[in-house]
């Protein structure tokens, strides 16, 4: 091959002749099988998942002990001197919220060590998106 | 835009042909083929089989399309034929794309040949086959380019 000229320089271009307007490729894609995909909307989070529904059942349990402790309160001051004002709170449904909250911390402790498929997958995704 | 800086680290094991015929020139020596503020969006590096890295960017991010001559993105195919000694990238599932080649390389002889490039997708005006390189508005052919960092640069970044 014949040269017609060395050329020891850049070719300097502005922006709008250099890029074009169109590019194709715009989203970064994750390859989701459909294996994987069940993993994702069956299964479950595990012991976080416990962890949630057990929050929820003792917050429950709780908002009947606050109605009961309300109740109370609104009795007593209404309530003459030496008037006895009974509590209609029992000593097990108190251990039993804060039983409740106890064991839905230790659900939501081995769920941050103990990792379900599901949020191995998830963890993968987030990966795979930040190492691109 | 012209300054925006994209965030892109480059891969270490990336080492440029001290030879390479490109679209009916010859490189000698030369770096990147374009230097886009900073952002290099293309790399055709040394190896047994021509190791490719190919990245279009999205707002300030690099995103890598082609990674060690392995294809990222399921838009993109990179197929090696190892008895004809070539290698080529193409989009596939592009609608309204007729021609969904972008790249084409025989690396069968000690001189590699780049037979084909078209960057349009990816965003940069670069496209040629076996004997014009077009950039730009500008078309190449039977020219040397040597001991340069960037083939391409845009007007305001420094070389």
């Amino acid at each position: 091959m014949s040269y017609t000229k060395a050329i020891k320089h850049p070719i300097v271009l502005s922006s709008s002749e250099l890029r074009t307007e169109q590019i194709l490729i715009l989203q970064r894609i994750f390859p989701l099988d459909e294996n994987n995909f069940n993993k994702l909307i069956k299964n479950s989070a595990g012991y976080k998942d416990w962890a949630q529904n057990i929050f929820l059942m003792s917050v429950g349990w709780a908002f009947k002990l606050a109605s009961a402790l309300i109740a109370f309160l609104i009795a007593y001051h209404a309530a003459e001197a030496n008037e006895k004002v009974p509590i209609d709170i029992e000593f097990w449904e108190v251990i039993s919220v804060g039983l409740a909250l106890f064991i839905c911390l230790v659900l939501y402790i081995l769920g941050r060590y103990i990792k379900s498929d599901r949020d191995k997958l998830i963890a993968s995704i987030e990966s795979h998106f930040q190492n691109l | 835009m012209s300054n925006e800086v994209i965030n892109q680290l480059l891969p270490q094991e990336y080492k440029q042909y001290q030879n390479i015929t490109f679209c009916g020139n010859t490189f000698k020596n030369l770096k990147y083929l374009i230097d886009d503020n900073g952002f290099i969006p293309f790399l055709i590096g040394m190896g047994d089989i021509p190791r490719l890295w190919i990245y279009t960017k999205k707002e300030l991010n690099a995103v890598v399309v082609v990674q060690d001559s392995v294809a990222i993105l399921p838009v993109i195919r990179v197929d090696i034929y190892n008895n004809e000694k070539k290698i080529s990238v193409e989009f596939t599932q592009v609608p309204g794309v007729a021609n969904t080649k972008i790249f084409e390389m025989d690396f069968s002889a000690e001189i590699p040949v780049v037979t084909l490039i078209d960057l349009r997708p990816v965003g940069y005006n670069v496209f040629g086959d076996t004997t014009i390189l077009n950039i730009g508005e500008q078309k190449y052919q039977g020219n040397m380019f040597e001991n340069l960092i960037s083939l391409v640069k845009l007007e305001n970044v420094t070389n």
